[in-house]
Parts: C-alpha cells; sequence; structure tokens
C-alpha cells in the first residue's frame, strides 16, 4: 500500500488483500506450465472474486454475474499469450470483467427502454445471501443511480478492497479521478441510504 | 479507511449487507463446465475460418499441379506415330492416301477396282 493511497483507503477485507492482482498475475507468468494448465490456476484463482465483483456491478444478479464473469474469462483464454511476459493479466482481466459488466447493463437498460421489459427487483435481491435481502435490494439500486465511474470506484475500491492504483489500472482512469468518484459516490450513497449512516442509529435498517 | 470514522463505519455496512453469497461447490463445478463450454464452442466458431483457409490452400496447390505440365513446352517424338502418318497422308493427296492404307485394305479396293 503506497503513501498517496492512503487517504482513501479500502477497508481491509480478510481474504482479498491477499489474492492481489500482482500476486497472482505474478504467478501467471510461469513459462513452465502448459497453456491448459495456467489457465485453470489462473480460474480457479480469480473465479470467486470475478463472480463476486460481476455481481455487485450488475446489481446482484447471479446469473448475470456468471455470464458476465465468464465471457472475460473466455476473453483470457484468447489473450492468454500475450500476458505471458508482461504479468499483467490479471489487470487486463479485470478491466475486461468491469466492461462486461458496463455492457450487460446497457444491453438489460436498452431490453426495458425499448423491448417493453419492467425494471425489475435484482434477481438476487431476496435470494440467499448474508444480510437482510430488502436491503441489498436498496443498496443495488442506489448504486444503479450512480455515474458509471463513481459506481466502479466504489465497488472496486470500498467493496472490493482493491487500492486505488489497482483500481485506476483496471478502469483507465487517473488516480485523482478514482479518488473524486469515491467521494462523489459516498456523498450520493450516504445521501440514499442515510439509514446506514452510524451518525443515526436511531434510524430504521 | 476513508477519510472520515463515519464513513467508513458506513462503508463497512454497505459492504457486509450488499456481500454476494460465495459459490459453492457445485455452483464452482458447474461453472467451469459452462466456461469450458464456451471456450469450446468459440473453438468452433473459428474453426470454418481455418477449414477455409486449409481448403483454399488445397485447392491452390490442385491449380498449380494443373498449370504446371501445362506450363512445360510440349515434348516433340522422334518419330511419327501411324495415326500421325495417316492424318499427312490424307493432307498430302488421293496417291498418297491410298499408300498409307494398309496392304489388307489397298488389296480390297484393287479387287472392288477390278485390278
Amino acid at each position: 500500500m503506497t503513501n498517496e493511497d492512503r487517504d482513501v483507503e479500502p477497508v481491509a477485507r480478510p481474504g482479498v488483500d491477499d489474492v492481489g492482482l500482482d500476486s497472482v498475475a505474478g504467478g501467471f507468468a510461469r513459462v513452465d506450465l502448459g497453456r491448459e494448465q495456467r489457465f485453470a490456476e489462473f480460474v480457479t484463482a480469480h473465479r470467486e472474486r470475478a463472480v463476486g465483483l460481476a455481481w455487485r456491478l450488475v446489481g446482484g444478479d447471479r446469473a448475470a454475474a456468471e455470464d458476465v464473469a465468464q465471457e472475460a474469462f473466455a476473453r483470457a483464454w484468447r489473450g492468454l499469450d500475450r500476458f505471458r511476459e508482461q504479468a499483467q493479466l490479471s489487470t487486463w482481466f479485470y478491466r475486461v470483467l468491469v466492461n462486461e459488466a458496463n455492457r450487460f447493463l446497457r444491453w438489460r437498460w436498452v431490453r426495458q427502454r425499448f423491448g417493453g421489459e419492467m425494471p425489475d427487483e435484482p434477481p438476487d435481491a431476496r435470494g440467499p445471501g448474508a444480510g437482510d435481502p430488502l436491503l441489498r435490494g436498496r443498496i443495488a439500486r442506489a448504486l444503479a443511480g450512480l455515474s458509471r465511474g463513481q459506481r466502479e470506484a466504489f465497488v472496486l475500491v470500498h467493496l472490493e478492497g482493491m487500492r486505488i492504483t489497482d483500481a485506476a489500472a483496471v478502469t483507465g482512469r487517473a488516480e485523482g479521478t478514482i479518488k473524486s468518484q469515491l467521494h462523489r459516490a459516498l456523498a450520493a450513497l450516504r445521501a440514499e441510504l442515510a439509514d446506514l449512516d452510524p451518525e443515526r442509529e436511531d434510524s430504521p435498517r | 479507511m476513508t477519510n472520515r470514522p463515519d464513513d467508513d463505519a458506513f462503508v463497512r455496512r454497505v459492504r457486509d449487507a450488499y456481500a454476494p453469497p460465495p459459490l459453492s461447490a457445485a455452483q464452482r463445478t458447474r461453472f467451469d463446465a459452462a466456461l469450458e463450454e464456451r471456450i469450446a464452442r468459440e473453438r468452433w466458431r473459428f474453426a470454418p475460418w481455418a477449414a477455409a483457409a486449409l481448403a483454399g490452400g488445397a485447392a491452390a496447390l490442385l491449380v498449380l499441379s494443373r498449370l504446371g505440365p501445362l506450363a512445360t513446352p510440349p515434348e516433340v517424338a522422334d518419330e511419327t506415330t501411324p495415326e500421325e502418318e495417316y492424318v499427312l497422308a490424307l493432307a498430302g493427296g488421293a496417291d498418297e492416301f491410298e499408300a498409307a492404307l494398309p496392304v489388307e485394305y489397298r488389296a480390297i479396293a484393287g479387287m472392288i477396282d477390278g485390278e
């Protein structure tokens, strides 16, 4: 963690920081493994995190999250050889995944806007998972109300525990832009989800 | 951590409440199988291009192999064949035509002509 990241550091998450982008990419760059084996290792190392990130970006839709993650992995399979030396496959992979999630959101919006589909609750909002399903649905809607940049910055840094530098690399934006987007996202979410504000302990959950 | 402690607490609450359910062993297996199937489909999607390239290459080789003998000058025979002599005799006139006929044909022709 660099000093410049400390002004907007993500909340530490057990089990995430030990599978950082660099460490996995470094292991993947070994040239003594076969292509299939290297890809299998990559999938195993990133599957849970990729599906989780996609789940958060697409608003809690498990089926869509798996589809987005699989498309990103399929692209990683195609681009595998290009990253043998660079050890930057994981950063590129998460950039592809974020773009795929945005593509899904755009198509869902188009289907809802022009295909007559009704916007509905996130499919997993009442499904299994930790916490209150109604609250999950509210958070999903609040995140959907953010701009794309704000949503990505908030999810990557605060929910996924990425460093500012990694989030900047994944999104292709400057670190200062990420920090600004985090600040605005946080303000918007605190206004939208005021009952989660710690200063309002008497508010309903 | 964020800039403010209350921001930090808010983020933690959002993160805890908006956490994806972990993949079960069955879901991981299903995910891997679906991914494998997707990659296999992509291979097939690119396969026709490879097949077309192979077919094109084979066709080009075939054309080149057929063009090869035509491009070389035809060999000139040292001796004329009987068929060629017959044709040459036809071109040379009636006498030569008669002379070019086989002996048996000439004998029959003589009997018919009363020679």
